[in-house]
């Protein structure tokens, strides 16, 4: 039996031999593969342990921070989900949005070196994210919040020439703190779309908001406009009331325009279509719309460092072949194309800062993990000219010109600020629905330095001129601060 | 006063024997003082790393009392025992214990009260006759005793955790599973019966072509006999215990007749089973598809045996560390892929360093059944071997989808009362049978 027990004993060695080798191979040769499937849920558990880094605002206030919970997985608190407009949200479930996307890589600490990493994954140590600083003033951010009442609709505010973001709200929003819970809530509504960032990504129809592009388009039709604006601006229009027919619409002056006859300027003020119209043929060709159009960068997707934004649909361009109602349309805001507030809000800041468009950016600073000090986020220092300065001066005259004279333009000023503004209504949809828009700035200039903070407000079903302006109003005066 | 020759002839043979005895006792103690080391240091981390109450080191002090009393009541009455079974059982019960508290603290308290009772189990051993004839002389008596106790599973059988197969009797807050007795009286049935007929068997055998198989008359009986035994864990569906008995019969049959066909034609009844379970069973036939292919079921089917070999994986060479892993992920983690869980967090190593600690307990098992002389000692402690051995490849290979998935668990380191009991009254019998061994040298 001797033989036997020492055959048996070897076998079993053997199949014990056997067993050290299938480790082997699923540790070494096999582990990479089987570490990196999708369903493996230690990479699931690894992502929901990394700490994310702090969002603050400008004056340093956390807008998004982590906190590891007791199961030692990661949670993401908006202290303020007001702020979710700029923050946008981070969700294991649903991805990032907004500042969350734009910085994703440096809130999850992917930059860290790879001896870091080691460390890390040695010790245990759940990865730790980088901070973002950004530009958006926590005050002015509730300022607007509260100012729009729950109203569907967007706001932005930006200081100029920096192009610091200050503030930038989308209602309906979501607060990011229970997106998971109320995700089905959030995106069974297509009409309200609470998940939609309207400021850089929902498209309006501008309407009676065009008729700052078509008065600079006016305007750059004259060469010297020193001595021609005057002539431009002031001379009475005796059409200028008559309301114009679009689309089925008729498009008229804002309630409150005196009856009397009204130059350009005053046109201006009181959003009365018919002077712009006519200006379509006359001083301005459909190609030459169409290039300002361009220019003014209406046309592609507006830049906001590191956001997703929206290009509108591609249209026809204007020219010698496009119809006469077409012209018409696109004359006064109501053709084919559409804008996001942060396209409008460029165009202001163009006319704020002598016809230069601006470096919109929402993020100035970065703070590795661990480190004291904030590392500023390159931000491109080429400012296009997007106006000539000339027209840029005038168009700023006459926004100046429409907050003394309009009522609408006038609900937007606070204190002893100096306004620069417009307000248009424009309709969209089969039921012409109204949307509320208000176009300005107040000049912050100190000596040489030209400053200013820039607004664009616009609100859904809202057939109150006056409304948006309002809107700014509260959002410049938080903006602004108080008067030195 | 003045001593005859005998008398200072043994006096010297005395000395003889405590000088080969003492420093197989010192390793003892050593090896017991480094396992205690590392499971102390397993707990501590464990405390660290889970932030839990310095209170769950409580086990690790069972664990050391149980160890210095077995110590030493072990060199009272086996003082010329193997000096490794004992230390290695505790070792992989120690670790055992830290995985437990690590995967399921609820649990940690009953397994340690299992270890108290295993130990008591142990010793007991070691105070009955140590000829062993007790067990010999009744064979028939204990494997009855033994399938009576499956029947009454059958009918008042339970499961602790409220469903799947009732192979356990309660009482109690304890469970039981007869199953795991049986193991062990049908191997204590073989190596009596086999040891009885042992000569004849080799010499009246049958051709059969160019092999030869001992003659029916001598098979009959032991075939009766583990064929209910195979019977009766059927109709539990207990078939990682089946499979269990059914190799260690033919290894045992083979040891007892050197008849290698039968070990062949063993395999070959081994597979048509399996066709025949595949059939017969879902369960066997789930279990086999999900071998076959286990990723096109990855989320669903095989996501156990998935989630294991991604365990393995993890774990690397090193491991994560006890606590830092996520073998939890893996369903009865605790239970059936324990192994997967030691390999997660103490790696490919402290996988290596579980294997070697059965590995050795099983080659010193057989070198007992080797360098023993009594036939009915030497199938013991091979059938008691290859039992511990067979049970541990069946999960290690299942575990690594070597083979199909049997349910057995991990001698000494998975949960279950059970199966520690049962593996401490076979640790017992092997130091009985080691110090008999050296009682015949």
């Amino acid at each position: 039996m001797t033989a036997e027990l020492n055959r048996v004993t070897r076998a079993l060695v053997l199949a014990f031999g056997i067993i050290v080798l299938a480790i082997g191979y699923w540790v070494v040769v096999e582990g990479g593969r089987l570490l990196a499937r999708e369903d493996n849920a230690r990479n699931v558990i690894a992502e929901q342990r990394i700490l994310r880094g702090t969002i603050y605002d400008r004056d340093g206030e956390p807008l998004a921070y982590s906190r590891a919970t007791a199961l030692g997985l990661a949670e993401r608190v908006y202290p303020y989900p007001e702020a979710a407009g700029a923050t946008g949200y981070y969700s294991f479930k649903y991805g990032t949005s907004g500042i969350e996307e734009a910085f994703n890589g440096v809130l999850r600490g992917d930059g860290i070196s790879a001896w870091d990493a080691f460390v890390n994954r040695t010790l245990h140590r759940p990865q730790e994210g980088g901070d973002v600083r950004s530009t958006i003033d926590l005050d002015v951010q509730q300022a607007i919040a509260t100012a729009m009442k729950g109203r569907a609709g967007a706001a932005v505010v930006a200081h100029v020439p920096s192009g610091r973001v200050l503030g930038m709200v989308s209602l309906p929003g979501y607060d990011p703190n229970t997106l998971d819970a109320d995700w089905e809530r959030l995106t069974v509504d297509a009409t309200t779309s609470p998940l939609l960032n309207r400021v850089t990504t929902g498209l309006y129809q501008p309407g009676g908001a065009l008729q700052t592009v078509m008065l600079a388009a006016i305007l750059g039709s004259y060469s010297n406009l020193s001595e021609e604006a005057g002539f431009v601006l002031n001379t009475e229009l005796p059409l200028a009331h008559v309301p114009v027919q679009v689309n089925g619409l008729e498009l008229g002056c804002l309630p409150g325009t005196p009856g009397d006859p009204l130059t350009l300027a005053e046109a201006y003020a009181y959003g009365c279509p018919g002077p712009f119209a006519a200006a379509l043929g006359e001083r301005v060709s459909p190609e030459r719309l169409w290039e300002r159009f361009d220019v003014l960068g209406l046309l592609r997707a507006p830049e906001l460092a590191g956001f997703r934004t929206i290009a509108p649909p591609a249209i026809e361009p204007l020219g010698a072949g496009t119809s006469a109602q077409d012209l018409l349309a696109a004359a006064t805001g109501q053709g084919a194309l559409t804008v996001t507030p942060l396209h409008m809000l460029q165009i202001v800041a163009a006319i704020a800062n002598q016809g230069n468009g601006i470096p919109l950016h929402v993020v100035d600073a970065l703070r590795p993990p661990g480190a004291d000090d904030w590392e500023p986020v390159e931000i491109p220092m080429h400012h296009p000219a997007i106006l000539r300065m000339d027209v840029a001066e005038v168009v700023r005259l006459t926004m100046l010109q429409a907050a003394a004279q309009s009522p609408h333009v006038r609900a937007a000023q606070r204190g002893e600020l100096v306004l620069y503004g417009h307000t248009g209504i424009s309709y969209a949809g089969p039921d012409a629905r109204p949307y509320s828009w208000f176009l300005g700035f107040v000049d912050q200039t100190l000596g040489d330095t030209p400053a200013a903070i820039a607004v664009v407000v616009v609100l859904e079903g809202e057939s109150d001129p006056a409304a948006a302006a309002h809107v700014a109003g509260d959002a410049l005066a938080a903006a602004a601060g108080p008067p030195p | 006063m003045s001593t005859t020759t005998a008398e200072m002839a043994a006096l010297d043979l005395d000395e003889m024997d405590e000088e080969r005895i003492r420093p197989q006792a010192r390793r003892e103690r050593l090896l017991l003082a480094l396992a205690g080391l590392f499971i102390l240091l397993n707990q501590v981390t464990l405390i660290v790393a889970r932030d839990r109450g310095w209170e769950t080191l409580w086990p690790v002090g069972v664990w050391a009392l149980c160890a210095a009393i077995g110590h030493s009541v072990l060199e009272r009455r086996l003082p010329r025992r193997d000096p490794l079974f004992f230390p290695l059982a505790m070792f992989l019960t120690g670790w055992g214990l830290n995985l437990i508290s690590r995967l399921v603290p609820g649990f940690a308290d009953r397994q340690t009260l299992w270890l108290v009772i295993g130990l008591a189990a142990l010793l007991a051993l070691t105070i009955l006759p140590g000829d062993l004839r007790w067990l010999r002389r009744y064979r028939y008596t204990w494997l009855i005793g033994g399938l009576a106790l499956l029947g009454v599973t059958i009918v008042l059988g339970t499961n602790p955790s409220g469903f799947g197969p009732r192979l356990w009797l309660g009482f109690g807050r304890l469970y039981y599973q007869p199953s795991e007795l049986l193991k062990i009286l049908l191997v204590a049935f073989l190596a009596s019966y086999f040891a009885d007929h042992e000569p004849y068997m080799r010499l009246d055998s049958r051709r059969l072509g160019r092999w030869s198989v001992p003659a029916p008359a001598f098979l009959g009986p032991v075939l009766l006999m583990w064929g209910v035994s195979i019977v009766v864990l059927v109709w539990q569906r207990d078939l990682g215990t089946a499979t269990l008995f059914f190799v260690v019969f033919m290894i045992m049959l083979y040891l007892a007749s050197g008849q290698a066909a039968l070990l062949l034609g063993g395999l070959g009844l081994l597979a048509l089973a399996g066709l025949a379970a595949m059939q017969l069973f879902d369960v066997v036939a789930l279990r086999v598809r999900v071998w076959l292919d286990p990723w096109s079921t990855a989320d669903s089917d095989a996501y156990q045996i998935v989630q294991s070999l991604m365990a393995v994986a993890a774990g690397g060479l090193f491991g994560q560390g006890i606590g830092q892993g996520q073998p939890t992920i893996i369903p009865v983690v605790h239970s059936d892929f324990a192994f997967a869980a030691i390999a997660e967090e103490w790696g490919m190593l402290g996988a290596l360093a579980v294997m070697a600690a059965l590995a050795v307990i099983v080659v010193r098992g057989m070198r007992v059944a080797v360098e023993t002389r009594q036939a009915f000692d030497r199938l013991l402690a091979a059938g008691l071997s290859v039992t511990l051995a067979v049970q541990s490849l069946l999960i290690l290979a299942g575990v690594l989808k070597l083979v199909p998935l049997t349910g057995v668990t991990l001698p000494f380191v998975s949960y279950g009362g059970s199966s520690l009991l049962t593996m401490f009254v076979v640790t017992g019998l092997l130091l009985v049978l080691s110090n008999r061994e050296k009682d015949a040298a």
